[in-house]
């Protein structure tokens, strides 16, 4: 699947030198500003997209079950995925440092402008979509930047025209005694010799949520390690405002039939997020207390419990419990009379209809924005917040040792299991906590880590009844059909009467097409933005 | 004074509206200087009689606000977002919220575990510390941290405060920026389950938690341990002990405490039994912070951050008449919380004999405006006076915020 010099249209290199200086090119790692502008074939392009669409779900599948929170970590477990599939540029992309040394060549630089903007592309049309590309372009992003070096992220500073210039001082010395306090593993020696930049709060969320730097009348005090934060913020709000300003622009490209495949490209990627559509009805209210019981990873048993006792549930609960009742199969009127039958032991039904049915009716796509929303994977509700009042994130996180060792207890766990279960917990390692309990609980079986509820419930499900997760077959076949359509092309390349290639498909090929005026013609109002 | 029924809401609601709701200073508030066609995108709901709900009203002017709340006599009014095309076109495919005042809701029964003088709608100026102390810690973090200026605190009729953040740059806030401040601002976390609520780690104490501290030492002896009695009954000795995280410490100190018998004692043993393992430098790195931990776990603001969070949640309007209790939502001067009474709040029912009293008394019915009659004037003039401030702002600087997003 690599691009072979023969193959390359030379636009490309082209492209290439004219965009030198415009951040561009001219660094291994970009922020996406300005549209490529080269013709290339059409089956090239797809072969590009299903590349990144590739790595984008390696990110997507390897960050939330890698277990520790250590950033190298995680970077080496995607590695790792990336070279298992032969993704070479992306595995060199990734690991580049900036400079020379990085063995990253134009054409790897080019491939990268490239494919994300026409994943990009197929993934400007609905919320959904543009959130999922968001997360993983971000992921991606981020883990190229902590591959930088000092230099590497000076250069990158340069090459994008960022220009983040130190706090004086003088003013250093002002705010000192609120750097040395509030700045995350700061100490005197450090802040003294380091540089810190002075930044809306609105660029550093997330030190911000996370109460990690020194917040003074809107600024933000961070210490240079913590530019990533300001720069993935900065790639955010870009690539956010490009998503919504190319979706608004791309009806006219819907209608070329040229490019339904590209568009559709997302379809190939979704069955694994746990979002897949199951036949609703496969559970019904009336099942929920024995499945609870049974195959329901500890978060939803307590929530399950919780409103079961309470009749009443919070909006985080709400959420939690809803969307993941939602992914097993309950279908939308069977949860809206699950709900409705325990509220209303508290509250007039005038009252639900009015206050709860909405939100109801909205997670499943039925009101608002009709967005489908997901089930929350276990490091969403890790990372949740849970107030006082709240029931809902995680049990073996959110819930005092001595009360989830009670829980435990009463769900029937021996003492010796409690044992290791409580082990992980102290050790922060949830994830693994929780797989321990699953393995507690289906003795004799294979697991793997524990990365999101419903893949809990599905492994459950399938050691009870026998019957394999649907996801999973889902998943298969779609990667299959990457393949047989890669194969379709490549044949209809060398036999172009084939009976058996749809019209789309065979439009793949022999014909040029012209990237610079599709992603033009979508991005044209991006040209002043950026 | 009277007291209020609830049945007769619906005969002095229109009378209140007519009477006495300060619309003209309430429409300079929410149109902000006629900034960007605010007002006219605004969503308003209004809850009638019967429970009938109705979403996404919105007006063109203070003249077709005031007809149709004379008309619809909400018993409640919500205000949500601003969107981006007037609310009347809910069911375009692009419509969706744009800005929104920052909003805090803090709410009395999210303390039920630790209060002990009243329980679920009840209030008293014991309890009421608590929104005391959540509004001084708030509105220091809102104006020292992030600068905001314009806030606008309200009782919020029964139980509880909101505060609204009035500057520009608060309201242009996307859903990530909110979801970052309201988590910010929020040191009690864990649900119900947990019941270590509170988590300092290291020995530098971030300055917003080190003022926090500062603000609530002054309260928490004389609120918590003596006036609530938190370590009074063997129980609430067990809650307090569950926010110590060490099983050993945990059984120690039980022991200290129960040699003594009322709440104070028990406190000072606490105090004395940790800083006695602290100076002998035997207390556990983790449990360094363990006083401040649990000061913060009983008094430091306990939000709904949900209502923070999301640029389209709807929050109740302030001079709103609470239906159960005939309060009005009275804004009140942040600076002068403490002497903020919920049991002095203007009632509904008050306020039409006060209006009657002056009348009867007096001959200059005409002249003098309605409100000025009543004990509600006081908190008119702060919001006025709030207001006033709000338009300073929109002479100095017409269109641009202060920052750059
Ligand atoms: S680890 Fe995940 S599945 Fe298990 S209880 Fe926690 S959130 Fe639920
Ligand atoms: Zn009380």
């Amino acid at each position: 699947m690599d691009i072979s010099r023969k193959k390359r249209v030379p636009a490309m290199d082209g492209l290439a030198e004219k965009s030198i200086g415009l951040g561009e090119h001219n660094h291994d790692l970009q922020l996406y500003v300005l549209p490529p502008t080269s013709t290339i074939q059409l089956a090239e392009m797809y072969d590009l997209a299903v590349e990144r669409m590739k790595v984008l779900r390696i990110l997507e599948q390897t960050l939330p079950r890698v277990p520790s929170r250590n950033v190298d970590d995680k970077k080496s477990a995607v590695l790792h995925e990336l070279k298992k599939q032969n993704l070479k540029t992306f595995a060199k992309l990734l690991i580049s440092m900036g400079n020379e040394q990085s063995g990253i060549q134009t054409n790897d630089r080019v491939k990268d402008h490239l494919s994300h903007f026409i994943v990009r592309l197929a993934h400007c049309q609905s919320e959904n979509l543009r959130n999922w590309f968001l997360n993983r372009e971000l992921e991606l992003f981020r883990l190229r930047f902590l591959s930088l070096n000092a230099q590497g992220v000076r250069s990158f500073l340069e090459a994008n025209q960022l220009h983040y210039s130190p706090i004086t001082d003088e003013e250093k010395s002002s705010v000192l005694k609120g750097l040395l306090s509030s700045t995350a593993g700061a100490t005197h020696a450090g802040v003294e010799t380091i540089d810190f930049y002075k930044v809306p709060f609105t660029d550093v969320l997330d030190l911000i949520t996370t109460r990690k730097v020194y917040l003074s009348r809107g600024y933000a005090y961070i210490p240079s390690r913590d530019l990533l934060s300001v720069i993935s913020s900065i790639f955010r709000s870009n690539l956010l405002r490009n998503l919504q300003i190319t979706a608004s622009s791309i009806v006219d490209l819907e209608e070329d039939e040229r490019l339904k495949p590209l568009l559709n490209l997302h379809q190939l990627d979704f069955a694994e997020t746990y979002d897949y559509k199951k036949a609703e009805g496969v559970v019904s209210p009336e099942d929920l207390d024995p499945l609870s019981r049974v195959s329901f990873p500890p978060c939803m048993r307590q929530l399950h419990e919780s409103i079961r006792k309470t009749h009443h549930a919070k909006h985080g609960t709400r959420m939690q419990y809803g969307l993941f009742l939602k992914s097993i199969g309950l279908g939308l009127d069977d949860a809206v009379r699950f709900w409705r039958d325990e509220f209303t032991k508290t509250m007039t039904p005038e009252k639900f209809q009015s206050h709860y049915l909405y939100n109801i009716r909205h997670n499943y796509g039925q009101e608002g924005k009709r967005t489908a929303y997901s089930a929350f994977s276990c490091m969403k509700i890790l990372s949740g917040s849970v107030g006082a009042g709240d029931c809902h994130g995680c049990p073996f996180k959110h819930n005092s040792q001595p009360l989830l060792k009670q829980q435990l207890e009463n769900y029937g766990i021996p003492l010796l299991g409690i044992q290791s279960i409580m082990d992980f917990v102290s050790q922060q390692q949830y994830q693994l906590a929780c797989t321990k309990y699953f393995e507690i609980t289906h003795p004799s079986a294979t697991v793997e880590v524990i990365y999101h509820p419903n893949q809990f419930f599905e492994m459950s499900r399938k050691i009870h009844t026998g019957v394999d997760v649907p996801s999973r077959k889902d998943f298969e076949s779609s990667r299959r059909r990457i393949k047989t359509e890669k194969v379709v092309s490549d044949e209809s390349s060398v036999n172009n009467g084939s009976h058996n290639v749809e019209e789309n498909d065979s439009v793949w090929d022999a014909m040029d097409v012209d990237v610079s005026l599709l992603i033009e013609e979508a991005e044209k109002n991006n040209k002043g933005a950026a | 004074m009277s007291s209020f029924s609830e049945d007769s809401l619906t005969d002095m609601l229109p009378l209140y509206y007519k009477r006495l709701f300060p619309f003209e200073p309430y429409f300079r508030w929410l149109n902000y200087g006629n900034e960007k066609g605010y007002f006219v995108r605004r969503e308003f709901s209004f809850t009638l009689v019967n429970d009938i709900y109705i979403r996404f009203k919105s007006f063109n002017d203070l003249d077709e606000l005031e007809k149709d709340i004379y008309k619809e006599r909400p018993v409640k009014i919500d205000i949500g977002a601003v969107y981006n095309l007037s609310p009347r076109e809910k069911n375009h495919p692009n419509f969706s919220p744009s800005e929104k005042e920052l909003v805090f809701d803090i709410d009395m029964t999210d303390y039920d575990d630790i209060r002990t003088c009243c329980s679920g709608a009840d209030i008293c100026d014991k309890c009421w510390k608590f929104m005391v102390v959540a509004c001084k810690v708030l509105d220091a973090a809102l104006r020292e941290d992030f600068g905001f200026e314009h806030l606008l605190w309200v009782f919020s009729g029964r139980r509880g405060i909101h505060c609204w953040v009035c500057d520009a740059v608060a309201r242009s806030l996307p859903d990530k920026a909110r979801g970052a401040v309201a988590e910010y601002l929020q040191v009690v976390t864990g649900g119900v389950n947990m019941t270590k609520k509170v988590n300092i780690f290291g020995d530098q104490v971030h300055h917003s938690i080190q003022r926090a501290i500062n603000i609530t030492k002054k309260y928490f002896v004389n609120m918590c341990i003596e006036e609530q009695d938190v370590l009074g009954t063997s129980k609430g000795v067990t809650q307090f002990l569950g926010a110590v995280a060490d099983d050993h410490l945990r059984d120690e100190l039980q022991k200290e405490l129960m040699k003594h018998t009322t709440s104070l004692d028990r406190w000072n043993a606490f105090l004395a039994h940790v800083t006695g393992l602290k100076e002998k430098g035997m207390l556990k790195k983790r449990n360094q912070n363990l006083v401040d931990e649990i000061m913060l776990q009983y008094t430091y603001p306990r939000l709904d951050i949900n209502v923070s969070k999301g640029l389209n949640h709807l929050l109740k309007s302030p001079f709103c008449v609470h239906p159960k209790t005939g309060k009005i939502c009275v804004p009140f001067n942040p600076k002068l919380v403490e002497k903020f009474s919920p049991l002095t709040v203007p009632v509904l029912s008050q306020l039409i004999e006060e209006i009657n009293e002056h009348d009867s008394k007096n001959d200059d019915v005409k002249s003098v405006k309605d409100y000025k009659k009543t004990s509600i004037y006081k908190s008119v003039v702060i919001f006025e006076t709030f207001v006033r401030g709000l338009e300073e702002t929109f002479k100095k600087r017409p269109v641009s915020n202060s920052m750059e997003f």
